[in-house]
């Protein structure tokens, strides 16, 4: 048997990764993502005043900062708690932080669908994706930034999340104004994605509901499955989810069975070659990210498609489109029921740089769960740790007996194709993996 | 027809001004109009390896992120490749705080960070030899029609007045405070008495650095839409030198009054307006606007 090694550098995925691949046979037997960049931020952070946090956790990343700093408010607010005082959050500060990060990931997934994968599919059958159609879905995502923009200032990078609430007081104006805005962006989904009323499309139950409605979904599955790749890019099966908000939920599922997790269970490795770090949930790489959150929710979509592809390139990537819809269709509920009257900001009862703690925050970013730790001392950050989602689908398994999700989603693929869109439906993000 | 070319390559950086520039809301037009070298999102002529190694002249080199000599990028010494760049370019733009000045990640190694041209506020950045074509757009993340502007400005006049950073006085003339709907609350020194209020200035207590720092934040608003101080944050000062700074929530005041008064006021004249201010007590400013 011949075994060839072939190395080649993946880009645009929020920098670059070099994806080492061993074949045998003419397939692939093995693999290794390198990502070259260190940046240091959990260094940079280390030294500072607790607050400050908000500031630079945002600037992980570009495409997803908001989570970043969800994250973080969450675990700043933690170590509150975890020092024995309540923080107290209006429902309105939730509800505005919920709709926001939601506004981030709508964003991410129009941007990775019509950049990345509706190209990458048109490849396969010998077209080019029309550019006119990616910029009409960039459009759709200027207007998801907008509504995060009317709450918190500007996207990207901003700081209005802080522990006892959100920094800004809209009037029904700004609602109703964010409210046209997500109409838009569900009209686009409406035209383009999936031809038909958002209203149906969320309770779609099973593939052959979902074939009903033409548009670039139907599109996309029919592209999978003529060109036998509908059960390609199968992984272990497992998803994992530590956010939580009105649609996801927090838990593990090994095949269909949600637990709960915890977060002493999380584990990260360093590695030689890489600057990115392995993590594990007790000892196990998982899959993060819309499929394992439709999974871990019990999805009626995910389940059915799974009973037939299982952790799928197909599911994942049918999974990542319509939690657009979801989402969208959650931030225009959720907008129709805020009670502006309600406090944006509680002021908690005492200054965190008293404190002395740690404390752990979550947040589901567009590419799956995300892990922030904090320890205060002396009124100074004293350890800040980020897990972020490409670190979960990413691994580089230093064990014989398991890969890691992506090596085993990658095992067995024979062609530049199938392994560029298997890999591209992870949606990695380079910054992020190498904060 | 001859499409001025842009090659936009990144140092150290969150990808943020990137991202930014992705919500410019006339995108698809202003890519019909240049051609895109390499741009880390949209379709481009050249790969990532072809573009560090590009030869050819560039119109417009766009440089998102801090420098330093050791930064790899797509398995190359980026500083190494970016220097040729930068000579075979006729303008160049370094976009954002990072690559203006070193920005958040200068701080990971002071020494060995730096800016294109500037060193936080010192000219010797490790690309200062090309100083005359640089135009710097400090911002964490610089707003998208501030790129727009001085790419367009520049192929139709060829040049663009700036200040002593290199900055477009036509963005950075101005300061965030210009337009913050907060103003007149800052002109009666009535500070706001908590985050999540419409009421109030950001100024006194919670560490707005609008008044002391240049930026069109709040005339050519953020996604079109609102800035950090119209929504009840505080500038934290992002297009200065001194981004990032400590403490950036709180005021850092001296007998009282902030240690840092607004750009160009002296001591004397800020001391008199406020206390002259304060003596009035203007019933409508200390009431809820609704």
């Amino acid at each position: 048997m011949s075994i060839k090694i072939t190395k080649e550098i993946i880009e645009k995925i929020e920098g670059e990764a070099q994806l080492e691949l061993v074949w045998g046979n003419g397939r692939v037997k093995d693999s290794k993502v390198k990502f070259f960049s260190y940046r240091g931020m959990e260094e940079i952070i280390q030294g500072r005043h607790p607050l400050d946090a908000l500031v630079f956790t945002p600037r992980v990343c570009g495409i997803c900062g908001h989570a970043q700093l969800m994250a973080s408010v969450h675990a700043l607010e933690d170590i509150y708690q975890n020092c024995g005082i309540k923080i107290e959050l209006s429902q309105k500060a939730k509800k505005i932080r919920d709709l926001t990060l939601d506004c981030e990931i709508i964003q991410n997934h129009l941007k990775w669908y019509f950049f990345i994968i509706l190209p990458i599919l048109y490849k396969i059958k010998g077209k080019v994706f029309p550019k006119s159609k990616s910029f009409k879905a960039l459009n759709a995502t200027i207007k998801a930034n907008k509504i995060i923009a009317t709450f918190a200032g500007q996207w990207p990078h901003n700081s209005y999340m802080i522990p006892g609430g959100i920094v800004c007081d809209p009037t029904y104006v700004e609602i109703y104004q964010a409210k046209s805005y997500i109409d838009e962006v569900i009209s686009f989904f409406e035209e383009e994605i999936v031809k038909g009323d958002i209203n149906s499309i969320v309770h779609i139950k099973n593939i052959k509901e979902l074939m009903d409605f033409e548009g670039f979904l139907k599109e996309t599955v029919n592209i999978i499955q003529e060109n036998d790749l509908a059960h390609l890019g199968k992984a272990h099966d497992r998803f994992i989810a530590f956010g939580e908000n009105s649609i996801f939920e927090k838990g593990k599922a090994i095949k269909t069975v949600a637990k709960g997790v915890h977060p002493r269970y999380i584990q990260e490795e360093s590695l030689d070659f890489t600057y990115a770090k392995n993590v594990t949930y007790n000892d196990r790489f998982y899959e993060v990210g819309p499929l394992a959150r439709a999974m871990i929710a019990s999805n009626t979509l995910a389940k059915s498609l799974h009973r037939v592809y299982k952790d799928s390139v197909l599911n994942r990537i049918v999974m990542k489109v319509m939690e657009i819809a979801y989402l969208s269709y959650q931030v225009r509920d959720t907008l129709e029921c805020i009670d502006i009257n309600e406090k944006s900001f509680i002021k908690p009862k005492v200054k965190i740089e008293t404190l002395e703690g740690t404390g752990n925050g979550f947040a589901e970013a567009a590419r799956g769960s995300l892990y922030h730790s904090i320890k205060i001392k002396e009124g100074k950050i004293d350890l800040y740790n980020i897990i972020t989602p490409t670190q979960w689908n990413l691994g580089n398994s230093t064990k014989s007996e398991e890969l890691s999700t992506i090596q085993q989603a990658l095992l067995g693929l024979r062609n530049e194709n199938e392994i560029s869109l298997i890999f591209r439906s992870f949606d990695e993000c380079s910054v992020c993996t190498t904060h | 027809m001859y499409k001025k070319s842009i090659l936009w390559i990144q140092g150290i950086t969150c990808n943020g001004n990137t991202q930014s520039f992705l919500n410019f809301p006339r995108l698809e037009i202003f890519t019909k109009q240049y051609k895109f070298l390499y741009h880390p999102y949209l379709e481009s002529t050249l790969d990532i390896n072809e573009a560090l190694n590009y030869k050819e002249k560039i119109d417009f080199l766009i440089i998102e992120g801090a420098i330093s000599k050791e930064f790899v990028r797509a398995g190359e010494i980026f500083y190494e490749k970016v220097k040729l760049l930068c000579k075979n370019a006729k303008y160049i733009l370094a976009v954002g705080t990072c690559a203006t000045y070193g920005g958040i990640f200068k701080e990971k190694d002071p020494k060995n960070i730096t800016g294109v041209v500037y060193n936080k506020e010192e000219s010797n950045g490790f690309l200062s030899e090309f100083r005359k074509k640089v135009f710097n757009l400090p911002g964490c993340p610089a707003h998208p029609e501030w790129i727009v502007y001085t790419i367009e400005t520049l192929s139709a006049k060829g040049k663009l007045k700036v200040d002593e950073f290199s900055r477009p006085k036509e963005i950075y003339g101005y300061l965030t405070h210009h337009g913050c709907t907060r103003n007149e609350y800052f002109e009666w020194k009535v500070d706001t008495k908590n985050f999540g209020e419409k009421e109030g200035c950001l100024f006194y207590i919670q560490g707005c650095r609008a008044p002391i720092t240049h930026g069109s934040c709040n005339k050519i608003l953020w996604n079109e839409v609102s800035s950090k101080t119209r929504s009840g944050s505080p500038c934290f000062g992002c297009t200065e030198s001194s981004f990032p700074r400590k403490n950036m929530f709180e005021t850092k005041t001296f007998m009282s009054i902030p240690a840092d008064l607004p750009t160009g006021v002296s001591k004397r004249a800020y001391l008199t307006v406020t206390g002259i201010a304060k003596t009035f007590h203007i019933k409508r400013l200390k009431e809820k606007l609704i």
